[in-house]
């Protein structure tokens, strides 16, 4: 209830985009995703670990990922996931939708503090 | 499927080597395996929710469904207090509902027991057969609903698209009944012999009745009711053949009804035997039932498969105009521009003929099912309130699915089966609940007998009905807190809740004060004072005129009862009546026309008035007060001059300016009686009903030589008098054993029928009124029981997350406007009732009284809950560390 607030602002599709454009540089295990994402974020993933593992199974779902039979680091049986071509193609879209939203809210934020910045001076 | 499977086995693993490869490396990094093991889970979240909602992705629609109650069962453990309230709060709401449900079904929606009940249907529609004259049209706007014997005959010789057409009396008659060494008395229906041919009512033993058996003069016969065969011969299959003494005539038993088949129409006492019409004469001094004007017979047919109704109803009209216009009785002046007027109604009768059972009924069973729909709304508002919270408490788990694109309604669906889930188990719970309730309610609507086709165990369409409120209940409070928190505004979470807990508090208000309105209106009816002493009085009922006494027995047989029951310990005096006080329920009425030698007397000289003819005395032995003139006297007898006492509202309808003792009036050709005495009115018919103008004649003052056979008939029927009131010194323990021992002395073939106090009359004719009020109260009490249960959770809660005092402030306003709402609409509901039922309500008293009392309940309520969380704040260390530093500085 407390950091509610913080996961709140998770938008739809975010941790979806997150796990595409890490499984782009090379096919991952779950444990090995979570901390690239956790790392590559700088631990803005606070989200529990095991939501991982719906998203991944949505996506597999979906087409976007395939998955094998493969061996951890520590050598133990697991899944390796890697990309397919529509996951590839939803990555690019995914990527070019969220950058015009991104710059959209940039700009918004920009505006804003040009404002602030007229008012106060 | 196998591939799913293999997906799932997949996840498993690889969830499995996450934790592990976690665990190693915190280990690795210096933490303990305990510590490490409590990190990684901690990060990882609930596995087993985890792997659920993984699966979830690929289920389809319906193993969804079935994965969210398996999920809703499984989670039932982990929020258990809430799991508890909301299942019980339901049990209660849909209890309630399912109870009164079960009546409801039992007396109007339940098929009759036949072969094919939907080609039934009844000539007539409406019509409360007992209110009416029997004589000339049964209805004002020319809808012929009741039928004479010869018309009857009539109309089924004369249309023949009618497959069958079949005769019942309107009413059973109670008759003596002997078999062996039993002596009883039973009720009888007369019927038509193709009666059970055209209801399609096969006998469970022998054969049922035929037409052959319904000619006058052929040898007399019966069927008998199954549970009857059952209790009072034990169901011996010698039955069949055997002769029972019937008014003291022989009558062979020939057949026993299916175990399930109850008659025509839903009662709470079915006929114990049904015997043919040509009996009536036979068996009942009320055998003017032949005549062509009595209407007195229910008709029901059997219409043939693609017979248009609409057609055979204006066959069947032109065909009765056209027999009326051929009858004396109907052709009179007044009445022969009537008769284009009369027309009949074809009404299906699938679920039984709506007689005066139903229609005394009704009101009270629609009433309380509108009380049952509060009580589940307010159980429905409590357990939304309920899952409110825990949805608050789920919010974080809600919001992080939806962030992982589980879609809201998946959210939802979720939820709603968890709620439908607990609704189910609730209804299981009704069911026991409905199964008390309904019973009470039998109880107290003194219809409780294990022989009544009316029973209180749920039958499976109620159990399916309840299944049906269960899951319907369960999606209403299910999605709305379902919706409102996976949202994600808490704004709409508390203006809901304000909404709920406000209208929690009016609905339960408005029922609790509308209970107490109709306690007091009941407590009010029977304080009342009905024109005799209640205490000490008992009431002997005997059935002296199946008993074969001729007229001129009857005195010396009074006068054997008399001593005899005179000298049973602890009377003090006894008096006999045709009608006892307040005895509507089992006394013997009699209306009469009455006039007056005096041809300006009431307009035209015609006038009615009930007739009761009693024993000299027999006003100081129940109580009542001769107000002016004598008490009837031994010497007023059969060759003494006749005389009469009229009761005063008698007196004031007839000679409102002047003294009546002197004058004289009369009924039919009967001499004319002279007024000896005004006695004070009192309720000789329902303690529930009015005062009727009645005159009383002397027990044994008899006219033998009247000329018109209706007005010789009455007089005998007068003269059998089959009650007696007792006086007593006091309380008597073995009263009923003496009593019967005494009359057993005088005769020990004369069946009695009922010993009962005059406190216990008053009992039975308030029960339909107090039935609503007590069944009401319970209901009151559920609801409060549940807000209480309902508000102390919101409080809760509220006093758990929120910091600032005004949440609570809030909450016990609205509650307090809840109520201030709340006691108009019961005022407005006591209102609607008190016309429905006829009864009065003393509102203001008691309003104002309940207002108080409720006020200051939730006044109190107040002050221990805000005293309560001073307490509980006091105990928080953080408080207690802050207190203590604030003391020390």
């Amino acid at each position: 209830m407390a950091n509610s607030s913080e996961h709140r602002d998770l938008f739809p599709g975010a941790l979806e985009l997150m796990i595409l454009h890490s499984l782009r540089l090379k096919p991952m295990h779950g444990y090995a995703l979570v901390k690239h994402i956790k790392q590559a974020s700088d631990n803005i993933l606070r989200a529990e670990e095991g939501s991982i593992y719906p998203a991944l199974q949505r996506m597999l779902k979906d087409g976007l990922l395939e998955s094998e039979e493969g061996v951890s680091a520590k050598g133990r049986p697991t899944r390796i996931y890697r990309l397919t071509d529509a996951g590839r193609k939803r990555l690019k879209k995914e990527l070019s939708s969220f950058e015009e939203m991104y710059d959209g809210i940039a700009r918004v934020l920009s505006v804003a503090r040009l404002s602030r910045i007229a008012m106060s001076s | 499927m196998s591939y799913r499977h293999r997906r799932y086995d997949d996840l498993s693993v690889s969830i499995l080597e996450h934790l592990d490869e976690k665990i190693e490396e915190l280990i690795a990094e210096g933490l303990s395996y305990e510590e490490a093991e409590r990190v990684t889970h901690r990060e990882f979240g609930d596995v087993a929710v985890v792997e659920e909602n993984s699966r979830e992705i690929w289920q389809g629609p319906i193993e969804s469904v079935l994965s969210d109650i398996r999920q809703a069962l499984f989670k039932l453990g982990g929020s258990a207090r809430i799991a508890v309230s909301v299942v019980l709060t339901m049990a209660l709401g849909i209890g309630a509902c399912t109870a009164i449900f079960t009546l409801v079904h039992t007396i109007s929606l339940r098929p009759l027991p036949v072969s094919d009940p939907q080609s039934l249907y009844r000539i007539g529609d409406t019509g409360d057969p007992l209110a009416n004259d029997r004589i000339g049209f049964p209805g004002e706007d020319g809808d012929f609903y009741l039928f004479s014997y010869i018309l009857y005959q009539h109309l089924r010789s004369s249309i023949p698209e009618l497959g069958q057409l079949a005769a019942m009396g309107v009413g059973h008659e109670s008759v003596a009944m002997q078999h062996g060494t039993l002596t009883l008395n039973e009720d009888v229906e007369y019927v038509s012999g193709n009666y059970f041919s055209t209801l399609g009512a096969a006998p469970y033993m022998g054969r049922t009745l035929t037409d052959a058996d319904d000619i006058i003069g052929a040898p007399p016969v019966a069927v008998i009711r199954y549970q009857v065969w059952q209790k009072d011969f034990g169901g011996d299959p010698a039955v069949i053949g055997s002769t029972v003494i019937l008014q003291s005539h022989p009558v062979r038993i020939v057949g026993v009804a299916a175990q399930e088949f109850f008659g025509e129409q839903v009662v709470s006492n079915p006929p114990a035997f049904w015997v043919p019409i040509a009996l009536q004469p036979l068996l009942s001094k009320y055998w003017a039932v032949l005549h062509p004007e009595e209407n007195c017979f229910f008709l029901v047919g059997r219409i043939r498969h693609g017979v248009e109704i609409d057609a055979l109803q204006r066959r069947i009209s032109a065909e009765l105009r056209q027999w009326l216009s051929t009858q004396s009785a109907y052709t009179t002046e007044i009445n022969r521009p009537r008769i284009a007027k009369q027309h009949v109604v074809l009404t299906p009768v699938s679920t039984g003929i709506r007689g005066y059972f139903y229609q005394s009924t009704r009101l009270n069973l629609y009433l309380l099912l509108g009380f049952s729909i509060v009580i589940l709304l307010i159980a429905c508002i409590n357990a939304a309130n309920l899952l409110l919270i825990k949805g608050e408490k789920q919010r974080v788990d809600t919001i992080m699915r939806i962030a992982l694109g589980a879609s809201r309604f998946r959210v939802i669906q979720k939820a709603v089966a968890e709620s439908v889930v607990l609704g189910c188990i609730g209804g299981l719970i009704g069911l026991v609940v409905s199964y008390a309730t309904a019973h009470i309610i039998l109880r107290l609507a003194v219809m409780d007998s294990p022989y009544s086709p009316i029973q209180a165990a749920p039958s499976l369409p109620v159990t399916g009905f309840t299944l049906l409120v269960a899951v319907v209940a369960g999606t209403f409070f299910g999605i709305v807190p379902a919706w409102i928190t996976s949202g994600n505004g808490s704004l709409w979470v508390s203006v809901t809740r304000k909404i709920l807990v406000f209208t929690q508090a009016c609905l339960s208000t408005a029922l609790i004060v509308t209970a107490g309105l109709l306690m007091a209106s009941l407590w009010k009816m029977e304080h009342e004072f009905f024109g005799v002493e209640l205490r000490d009085r008992y009431v002997v009922h005997f059935n002296v005129s199946g008993s074969g006494y001729r007229p001129d027995q009857l005195a010396s047989l009074y006068s054997a009862l008399q001593q005899q029951l005179q000298a049973v310990p602890g009377v003090r005096s006894v008096g006999f009546s045709l009608c006892a006080p307040l005895d509507g329920f089992e006394g013997t009425t009699l209306h009469m026309k009455i006039h007056f030698q005096d041809a300006n007397r009431n307009g035209g000289s015609l006038g009615k008035a009930a007739l009761n003819r009693v024993s000299p005395g027999f006003f100081d032995v129940a109580g009542g007060r001769i107000l002016k003139g004598r008490d009837f006297r031994e010497s007023d007898t059969a060759v003494s001059q006749p005389v009469a006492i009229i009761s005063e509202a008698f007196a004031k309808k007839f000679f409102p300016d002047e003294d009546p003792i002197g004058h004289r009036f009369a009924h039919g050709e009967s001499a004319s009686y002279q007024i000896v005495g005004i006695a004070a009115d009192a309720k000789y018919l329902e303690a529930r009903g009015d005062i009727v103008p009645t005159y009383f004649r002397p027990m044994l003052q008899w006219q033998p030589d009247l000329r018109d056979p209706v007005d010789e008939e009455f007089e005998t029927v007068s003269a059998y008098v089959n009650s007696a009131v007792l006086y007593m010194n006091g309380p008597s323990e073995h009263l009923e054993t003496d009593v019967r021992e005494a009359i057993r002395r005088v005769n020990p073939q004369l069946p009695i029928r009922s010993i009962r106090s005059f406190d216990s009359l008053v009992h039975i004719s308030f029960r339909h009124e107090r039935t609503i009020a007590y069944i009401t109260t319970l209901f009151g009490m559920m609801a409060l029981l549940l807000t209480v249960a309902g508000f102390y959770n919101v409080a809760r809660y509220q006093r758990e997350t929120s910091e600032q005092p005004t949440g609570m402030r809030t909450l016990y306003r609205l509650i307090l406007s809840g109520i201030a709402l709340g006691i108009p609409i019961a005022f407005l509901c006591a209102h609607f009732i008190e016309v429905q039922l006829h009864i009065v309500i003393p509102h203001v008293w008691s309003g104002l009284m309940i207002a108080f009392v409720l006020l200051m309940g939730y006044v109190f309520a107040e002050y221990i809950m805000s005293h309560r969380k001073r307490f509980i704040a006091s105990e928080s260390p953080l408080r207690q560390s802050m207190r203590s530093s604030n003391f020390n500085q």
